[in-house]
Formats: C-alpha cells, sequence, structure tokens
C-alpha cells in the first residue's frame, strides 16, 4: 500500500483596502498552477475509472480563502489580466517558431483556466474537492486553524485545542463530515498532542520518519507501519526513501534538464514598457507565468527553449520510476513483514506540484494511471483505508519531530524569530483569562472577545516565523505578526476597560481580517458548539 | 421714399430694443431664481489630472505600525526544546517582583550581585536542592537565552536570579523541558519486538539527503520561500 498526501496550505492573505499586495498572489498562482491542474487530474481519474485514491489537507485559511468573495473576484481579475497578456505574447512571438507554441499553451491554459474558475466551477472550488471526496477519489483532512505551530504553544493547551477546534470546525462546515485525521502544521508534533486531537475525534496524524523511528518502544515495523498513541490516535511515519526521489538536491525529479525553468519568466526578461502593465503598480517586475525555458542544466545560468513533449514524456518516465522503486520496495517489505501488510507514506506540499515544479501535476496523474497497471502490489490508498483494513497497531509514544531541516524546531525557534514567541503567549495568556473571566459576554463586548480570537490565531500562523527564517518576504511577515498582535492588545484593552469598547473598531477589524466567521472565544476556556 | 426708410429704420431698430430687453429681463429672473454660489474649497485632486497628482491610495495595514512593546512590566519566563541539543529560554521579571525578593536582603550587596540563570538538569530527579545545575551569568539586558550542547531526551528547567555572595535567589522559575530524542528507543515491546531488517541509522545527514524541510529543502533551482516572491524581488524591493 502507498499513501499519497498532498498539504495544501496558504496563510491568510487578504487585503481588502489595496489591490497592490504582491502577497494575495501567493493564493491567485497556487490556484492557477496547482488546485485547478490537481482538479483536472483527479476528474480525470474519476472519469476514466483509475481506482487510485490520494489524500489531501486542506488547511482552515486556505478554506476561507478559496470561500471568500473578494478574493474570487480579484483572481477572476487576475486571471483576465493574464488572458490579455496570452493575446499579446501570441501576436509577439508570431514568427518565432520556437516561442510561438509556448505562447499559444499558455494563453490557452489560462483562458481554460478562467473558464473552469468562473463558469464550470462557479468559483466554487473547495465544492469541487468535496465532490472528490464524495466520489472516493479524495480524503481530505485539515490542519491547525491557522498553521500554528502547535509544540511552541505548549505552555498554553487551551491555545493548542483552540487551533484545532477551528479547524475541526472549520473542515466540517465546507466539506460537511468529520474529519478522520489531521495533517499536524510542519508535522511538528510532541508527546502529549494526541490527547488533544482524541478530544476531536481525530483518528490519525502524520509525523516526519524519526517521530516513528525514534518512538518509545521501538517501532516493530519501522516506518512501515502506523503506531498507536496512549490516546488511541494512529500516527504515521514519512517515508525517507520516496521523499528522497522527489525532493533530494542530487536525486530529485524536479530538477530534471527537461522540466521547465522556474526562474526564467518574461516578467524579468522582457522590455519593461511591455510586461509593465502586468507586473506591480510600482513598477516592480514579478513572475507572470509565462516561462519559455527549460531547467537544461541545474548549476548553469545558460537554458534552452522549453520542449513540453519532452517534459510530459520525461513525467510519465518519472512516474515509472517512482512507482518501479515502490513496487521494490514492497516486494522487499512484503518478505521482511510476514505479518502485516506494509504501508509506504508519501507527503509533499501541494504547491510543489505545479506551481515549482510545473509538470508535477502531470507526474501525479501518471502515478494514478500506471499504478492501476501495476497491479494489487501497488494500492494507493489513504491512511484511513490502512486502519480500516488493519486495526491492531503497535502502542507507542512518537518523538518529538517536526519535517523542517534538522527535523525538529529550530527553523521556527532561533534568531530571526524567537522574539515573536513571548508575545503570541502573552497574548494567549490574556485570551485565556479574559475567557474564563467573562463567559457570557455579549454584544460588542462578545464581537471584541471573538475578533481577539481571531487576530491571536491569525499572529500564531508558523508561516511567519517561518518567513523570517528563509528570508524571503521577512519585512510582510515581520509586520503580519506586529499587526495582528497589536489588534489582540487593542481589543484586550477595550474588552478590559482600559480604554473605551468602540464599535467602529472592532466593526472595522472584521471587515479586514474576517477569517473563521463562527468562531466563538469561549474556545479557549474549554467550550466546544459540540 | 425717405420718410418710409426712416419709419422703417425706426421700426427695426425699436423692435431690437424691445428684444434686448426682453432677454435682459428673462436673464435676469432666471439667475434670481438660481440658489447663491458656495464657497467651497478647491479639490486639486479633481482639478489635475492623475498622472500629476495622483490620488491618495488607502492605507496599507502597516502603516504607522506601532511596535511591540519591549516589557510588560509583568513577570513571565518560558522553556522552549528546539533540538535534541538546544533549548530557548525567555523572561521578564517585574519591578514588582524585584522589590520583593530585594527587601528580604542587604540592600548594597543586591544591588552589586549579578544576574545568574541557574540551569537545572532534573532528569533524574525534579527537586531542585538535589539536581545538578550551571550557572549563567548574563547581563541586566538579557531577555532570552539559548542553552546549547545538551543530552537528547533529558529533563531540564531553569531559574533566574541574583548570586549574592553566599547564596542564589532566584526571581522566577520556569517550567520543565524535555529535549526530544535523536537516535532509536532502547525500550522494546516484547509483543512487538523490532525487525531488525528495518532498523537502520537515521541521522542528520540522511535528512538532508531526502530534503529537509518543505519547499525551503529541495534544492532544485534553489526556491527560497513557498511562493514566488522570490529573493529577487525582495531584494529590488526591500
Amino acid at each position: 500500500m502507498v499513501a499519497f498526501v498532498l498539504h495544501a496550505h496558504l496563510p491568510f492573505v487578504r487585503h481588502p483596502e489595496r489591490e497592490d499586495y504582491l502577497e494575495e498572489r501567493w493564493l491567485f498562482e497556487a490556484i492557477t498552477e496547482c488546485y485547478l491542474p490537481l482538479l483536472k487530474v483527479f476528474e480525470g481519474w474519476q472519469r476514466d475509472g483509475v481506482s487510485a485514491r490520494f489524500t489531501m489537507t486542506m488547511s482552515p485559511t486556505l478554506m476561507s480563502m478559496l470561500a471568500d468573495p473578494l478574493l474570487q473576484e480579484r483572481y477572476s481579475k487576475h486571471l483576465s489580466n493574464l488572458t490579455l497578456l496570452g493575446e499579446l505574447e501570441v501576436e509577439r512571438t508570431k514568427d518565432d517558431r520556437t516561442f510561438a507554441p509556448l505562447a499559444h499553451m499558455y494563453r490557452h491554459r489560462f483562458y481554460e483556466a478562467q473558464e473552469k474558475f468562473d463558469k464550470h466551477y462557479q468559483r466554487d472550488l473547495i465544492g469541487a474537492f468535496r465532490r472528490l471526496m464524495e466520489k472516493g477519489t479524495l480524503e481530505i483532512i485539515p490542519c491547525p486553524a491557522t498553521h500554528g505551530y502547535l509544540p511552541l504553544m505548549r505552555l498554553q493547551k487551551e491555545a493548542q485545542v483552540a487551533q484545532l477546534a477551528v479547524a475541526v470546525d472549520t473542515y466540517e462546515h465546507y466539506f460537511h463530515r468529520e474529519a478522520t485525521g489531521i495533517w499536524l502544521s510542519e508535522c511538528a508534533y510532541h508527546p502529549g498532542l494526541e490527547d488533544h486531537l482524541a478530544e476531536f475525534g481525530i483518528s490519525y496524524f502524520l509525523t516526519d520518519a524519526h517521530g516513528i523511528l525514534y518512538a518509545t518502544p521501538q517501532p516493530r515495523y519501522g516506518l512501515y507501519a502506523p503506531l498507536r498513541t496512549p490516546s488511541g490516535v494512529a500516527a504515521f511515519g514519512r517515508d525517507i526513501e520516496s521523499s528522497r526521489q522527489v525532493w533530494s538536491r542530487e536525486e530529485g525529479y524536479p530538477g530534471d534538464g527537461d522540466y521547465r525553468e522556474y526562474y526564467r519568466d518574461i516578467g524579468y526578461d522582457l522590455d519593461f514598457e511591455y510586461v509593465r502593465p502586468f507586473i506591480h503598480p510600482e513598477g516592480l517586475r514579478l513572475h507572470t507565468g509565462f516561462k519559455y525555458h527549460r531547467i537544461t542544466e541545474r548549476d548553469s545560468n545558460h537554458k534552452e527553449p522549453y520542449v513540453p513533449a519532452w517534459a510530459e514524456a520525461k513525467a510519465a518516465l518519472h512516474a515509472g520510476s517512482f512507482l518501479f522503486n515502490r513496487t521494490k520496495q514492497i516486494e522487499y517489505l512484503n518478505g521482511v513483514m510476514t505479518d502485516r501488510e506494509p504501508i509506504i507514506i508519501c507527503p509533499y506540499d501541494a504547491e510543489l506540484f505545479g506551481h515549482w515544479w510545473y509538470e508535477g501535476p502531470l507526474f501525479l496523474d501518471q502515478i494514478g494511471r500506471q499504478a492501476s497497471q501495476v497491479g494489487p502490489t501497488l494500492e494507493l490508498v489513504t491512511p484511513s483505508d490502512y486502519l480500516k483494513k488493519h486495526p491492531l497497531i503497535q502502542p507507542s509514544i512518537p518523538c518529538e519531530s517536526s519535517w523542517g531541516a534538522e527535523g525538529y524546531h529550530e527553523v521556527w525557534l532561533e534568531d530571526s524569530n524567537h522574539w515573536l514567541y513571548r508575545h503570541l503567549h502573552r497574548a494567549a495568556e490574556r485570551m485565556i483569562r479574559l475567557s474564563q473571566e467573562k463567559p457570557n459576554s455579549e454584544g460588542l463586548q462578545r464581537r471584541a472577545l471573538n475578533q481577539m480570537a481571531r487576530e491571536l490565531l491569525l499572529a500564531q500562523s508558523s508561516d511567519w516565523a517561518f518567513i523570517m527564517k528563509t528570508n524571503t518576504t521577512v519585512q510582510y511577515a515581520v509586520n503580519r505578526s506586529v499587526y495582528h498582535l497589536n489588534n489582540c492588545s487593542l481589543l484586550y484593552q477595550m474588552v478590559t476597560g482600559k480604554s473605551p469598547l468602540r464599535e467602529e473598531i472592532v466593526r472595522e477589524l472584521e471587515e479586514v481580517n474576517p477569517v473563521f466567521p463562527r468562531l466563538d472565544y469561549r474556545l479557549y476556556s474549554g467550550y466546544t458548539n459540540k | 421714399m425717405l420718410s418710409t426708410f426712416t419709419l422703417a429704420l425706426l421700426f427695426f431698430f425699436a423692435v431690437l430694443i424691445a428684444a434686448t430687453a426682453f432677454f435682459t429681463f428673462s436673464w435676469y429672473q432666471k439667475e434670481a431664481r438660481r440658489p447663491p454660489v458656495s464657497v467651497r474649497k478647491t479639490n486639486y485632486a479633481e482639478e489635475f489630472a492623475n498622472d500629476l497628482t495622483p490620488l491618495v491610495k488607502p492605507k496599507r495595514f502597516d502603516q504607522e505600525l506601532a511596535p511591540l512593546p519591549h516589557r510588560y512590566e509583568q513577570n513571565a519566563i518560558a522553556l522552549l526544546a528546539r533540538s535534541p541539543y538546544s533549548l530557548y529560554a525567555y523572561w521578564e521579571v517585574s519591578a514588582h517582583m524585584e522589590d520583593i525578593c530585594k527587601s528580604d536582603c542587604d540592600q548594597q550587596a543586591w544591588s552589586d550581585s549579578p544576574y545568574v540563570l541557574r540551569f537545572y538538569n532534573i532528569t533524574a530527579t525534579s527537586n531542585l536542592e538535589e539536581a545538578p545545575y550551571e550557572d549563567f551569568y548574563i547581563s541586566n539586558h538579557d531577555d532570552h537565552w539559548y542553552f546549547n550542547n545538551l543530552q537528547p531526551a533529558h529533563k531540564y528547567c531553569f531559574a533566574i536570579g541574583r548570586l549574592l555572595p553566599h547564596r542564589f535567589v532566584p526571581l522566577l522559575v520556569s517550567n520543565e523541558a524535555t529535549t526530544p530524542a535523536d537516535s532509536p528507543s532502547t525500550i522494546i515491546d516484547p509483543d512487538w519486538p523490532p525487525l531488525f531488517e528495518l532498523t537502520y541509522e537515521y541521522n542528520s545527514i540522511n535528512r538532508k539527503d531526502m530534503g529537509e524541510s518543505p519547499i525551503t529543502g529541495w534544492g532544485i533551482t534553489s526556491p527560497n520561500g513557498a511562493w514566488s516572491i522570490s529573493k529577487r524581488e525582495v531584494e529590488k524591493n526591500p
């Protein structure tokens, strides 16, 4: 058995006041390059009777953005802009035999995306994913509300529980069912966390490889069977071999010379005046999505033109190679694990497929199609399927771990981001205290407390600490953290009577940051709406 | 003939004067009905083309963002695990707490005493009187610390305090924190004995080879973040 798990997540980025935030493009690019192509792959399997089943995780912040009418409208406008650029590119390259077919390809792709998004799905992508789950192709699970890094919240259990409660509630709202499993943000786990998961009826989660390999007692089957934690929740571990084949710096498939080069884009390459209407209004060049070159050589700046047919063939070849390796792995494991069927867990970021690795969705498509031809040795299942078939699993406590660099918490707690935690903890303490002291708030005070909880959750997003560490859009991440923490303080001052409780401030924050409208601040004192 | 011409001319002038008088009267009447002209401030944004005087854009969320406070004037202390070999600590001692502790001591000795982090290894015992410890001298301005070179799967805590000539006065004591394991457990469940073929060396070297973290770890064409706001763009627009 092989279980693919695609983790789809973006932080909540929604700025109604202006349209020139580059960060909103994260969502737009992910929809065009990842989520729509993935839907096409899974719907194709359904149409053609491919029996493969995949697991997808969808973060509550991503669900909230996909369902947001303002962002939907802006995305549609973004696509219109791209189709216009497509027309211009077709005209510009009409005499160029190398690039003209590529311009046509992109124009077609963006028109198709617009037609799918606006007309076919009626802008409801969550509904499209939900239907795939209802028909059995997908098992979708949530992750904590704002992708909060739970081990670094462990001093306030209520804050951890609130992240989980909002996750489960948002999931049920959009997918009309209870969550079977959960993706812990960054696969970050510490012993004891499973007790909270059990409270919400969650039956499994995933850890990195060493979370299972260093479990106590030692696991009998290594990575190839789940463990049962003391609360009864199962823990599955990331497989090392299959991860290496996709992620490895040296061996990873996405680095093949035939695949599309991400960093060559007409947004950077063409004349400034030509691309100006399609880049940032202040003249900042950026990726438009029109990329005409292939990787060619990984460490060289020389790039040859992209040839889609070669890339497509290579994706099929790599899918075959991946499955061949899994088949050999399973044959070996079957010889060793005579008393139990092995399961190989292959988790990846969903945004890898299509965004960074343009041909990623083609690769996944081929995985599903070729696997169904390999035979019963290689069955693509979900962790739930495995648990149903093998309910008796070894009791053990996984090791504290994450899937970040070095395998623990250093990425999210180091020199660039450590300053954040004292403020996050302080804000959480205040939220918990107010929730306990004012359990029956009504009217404006209740709205202020609910909004304070939203602001706290948004500040807790692991993305901000991650961006600070990876040194990308650091200023944005720092400012988002400070902004939400300041909002928490402002609301705290108002609720505790240290400043006047002003309706217009509460209303403005509700309008600007309307994430999780069903949230109840009493979550922080153990209240659940179940 | 002449008198006829003169009469016609007079008639023409009479009609001209009557028409002028009529239109003048009508204009006065119309003007009298108009509301008085309001005196208003000239809005230059309306007067000039956008490219000369761009319209003021709405504020960004981070415009005029107030910095977070350096101190809350409340006690706070925390110890968090980072890795099998490292813990992170932060603290804030309120002036009130200092005053309480100071009141039992010699004032001069107190003001001469350094701040110390007393770091306890409480793996074997949680009794701080018995637990082995190490002292770290810190400055008055320090508010966080990394305890490095620790043992995996060991339990620790720390206290911040003042080191007086003959005794340590703790101001705050932290929570307990356990470093994660960095190797397979030595505990075996007899009902689930490990299969020898499935136990193998797993360390940070093969971690790097399998790809480290989501997105950043895979070194394909050196993506630096999860999205297309690449380092190139950030450098151009710091």
